[in-house]
């Protein structure tokens, strides 16, 4: 299979916050890395007049945190398919969202986004996501296009699957906690969400930073998904000061 | 020997039977001479097109230029320019110019193509409906637009060229706004009347300024409300949270009418990019809806024309 881009090429364009280029504006994919090197969540850094900024959802917030109060690691991605001459419009497409937006935590992907601060979803669903989701809905808010992500490509997940929310949380566990206990769903809208209850992770979305033609599909991810996570790993290696093969 | 051409054919006469070069109608003939001259200029005016010759053949009557992929690419790249205004190359414009006339003109059928490689593209259609080539003025580039607000008495309305005469009541000062015909006839019945109305002005070094007319405003509250956005609110650092606010208000009221004519103001080439941006983004969710689908149309069409 031949790629556009090589593992060097990947390295260079995988770039540190701590040396963040400030002198022209952009918009970029980001992952916080772990001491293993595994992408463990997911934001958008924005960078405009000079100052820089992770845009991410928690979880429990959305929040547009200053990078230099930031001391985890982070590598991001600049993305091209948001022109650099419209960073004000991002970056005020999402202090809106930041202002008006109240998502929950869940794993929806369905196909939605942040336009204006609402939320909308094709198929009336309810604020639900997880923080990559939510880097996604946020991008595909201000892209023209109608889909970013092509979900099909992801399986949904089966109810015996762990989630990563520690403490050994299943899908179906997370399931009945969410929908029974805390919110009023019909049940076709909790079907829908069986459907669309899939796991797009922060490795995943780091690489789409790396595909510029849309829609993104899983075939185009995994094509440089196991150069990314290499490239993760071995730069995680390097800041702690070991050698990187 | 390279296959590569660019192609101008006259189909049918105006009566609609099939051209032989060997018996045409004077009005025919008159087309092909307009058909040779401007391939001829095209060829002529493009560097590097040394050795193309021109061939005219039967079936249908056609007039073509072959070269090599590189030189016809060169010209259709050039015709591209020119389709988007973007030419300062007075000749050449002028001889598409002289193609496209002849399109809109008689009642001949025609036919224009572009063939590189195994690719043949149509171009009639784009020269047919395409606004009147003009050669891209460099002057243009020094001209400053800005959207302003004028009340007046509406004095006259008219002309060859579509346009409105606003007094002012305090001074006897009259300001010309050109416009559309239509627009024109959306005025009619304020004529001599008081008048609310938003302008583009446009100032270019060594000439006095001139206006391009924007809407009408029957309320006066609303040309007030209008102004006040414009002068005061675009002009803050979080103008876009402002723009957006301002949109939401008017969705919460289901006010789309006048939603419309707030976007209006912001339709204009000289508009900063990331404001039309803001605007499409907040009305990706409308693009359907049948009172907005048509100004976000053009919005969109205005932002695109501006990246290049």
């Amino acid at each position: 299979m031949k790629l556009e881009y090589t593992k060097e090429e990947i390295q260079e364009q995988l770039i540190n916050i701590s040396s963040i280029d400030t002198s022209s504006n952009f918009a970029a994919a980001a992952v916080h890395v772990n001491e293993h090197g595994i992408a463990t969540h997911a934001g958008i850094v924005i960078c405009y007049n000079n100052d820089t900024f992770l845009f991410h959802y928690t979880g429990q917030a959305i929040l547009m945190d200053k990078i230099d109060t930031i001391n985890e690691w982070y590598f991001y991605k600049k993305l091209k398919i948001i022109d650099t001459s419209l960073i004000e419009a991002f970056y005020y497409h999402c202090k809106i969202i930041e202002r008006d937006a109240l998502p929950k935590y869940g794993f929806y992907f369905g196909g939605s986004f942040y336009e204006n601060g609402q939320y909308f979803s094709e198929l009336g669903m309810p604020e639900v996501m997880t923080c990559v989701g939510f880097c996604l809905n946020v991008i595909l808010g201000f892209l023209e296009e109608d889909v970013f992500f092509e979900f099909d490509g992801w399986n949904p997940l089966a109810p015996n699957e762990i989630l990563p929310l520690g403490g050994g949380i299943t899908v179906g566990d997370f399931f009945n906690r969410f929908f029974v206990l805390k919110n009023n769903f019909t049940e076709s809208e909790i079907d829908e969400f069986r459907r669309n209850f899939k796991r797009i992770t922060p490795l995943e979305y780091i690489t789409s930073g790396f595909i510029t033609i849309l829609p993104i599909t899983k075939v185009d991810i995994d094509k440089y998904i196991s150069l990314l996570d290499e490239c993760l790993k071995c730069n995680v290696l390097k800041l702690q000061g070991k050698v990187c093969a | 020997m390279s296959t590569d051409k660019l192609e101008l054919k006259i189909v049918k006469d105006s009566k609609g039977n099939d051209i032989q070069l060997t018996d045409m109608s004077i009005e025919t003939s008159r087309s092909l001479i307009v058909l040779i001259e401007a391939l001829a200029k095209i060829v002529e005016t493009t560097p590097d097109s040394e050795g193309m010759t021109i061939q005219v053949t039967n079936g249908s009557a056609c007039v073509a230029v072959s070269g090599n992929n590189k030189q016809i690419n060169t010209f259709q790249e050039d015709f591209d320019q020119i389709v988007q205004n973007k030419s300062t190359n007075k000749q050449l414009v002028e001889s598409w110019r002289d193609i496209q006339n002849l399109f809109i003109a008689n009642g001949l059928q025609y036919e224009a193509n572009f063939t590189t490689g195994n690719k043949k593209t149509n171009v009639y259609t784009q020269i047919k409906t395409a606004k009147s080539f003009r050669t891209k003025s460099i002057r243009d580039n020094n001209a400053k637009f800005k959207l302003v607000f004028l009340r007046g008495k509406l004095i006259e309305i008219g002309g060859k060229n579509p346009n409105i005469h606003i007094q002012d009541l305090n001074d006897d000062k009259s300001i010309t706004i050109a416009c559309e015909e239509q627009e024109a006839r959306k005025v009619n019945s304020f004529l001599y009347n008081e008048i609310f109305v938003s302008a583009w002005e446009k100032t270019s070094y060594n000439k006095n300024p001139e206006y391009r007319f924007c809407d009408v405003y029957v309320n006066e509250n609303l040309f007030n409300e209008f102004q006040n956005f414009i002068s005061n609110d675009l002009g803050e650092p979080d103008r876009l949270i402002k723009l957006h606010d301002k949109m939401r208000s008017f969705i919460k009221k289901e006010d789309f009418g006048n939603l419309k004519k707030f976007l209006r103001l912001f339709n204009h080439t000289s508009m900063d990019n990331n404001i039309l941006k803001s605007i499409l983004v907040f009305t990706k969710s409308f693009r359907e809806d049948s009172k907005l689908k048509d100004i976000r149309s053009n919005l969109l069409e205005t932002f695109q024309h501006q990246k290049y």
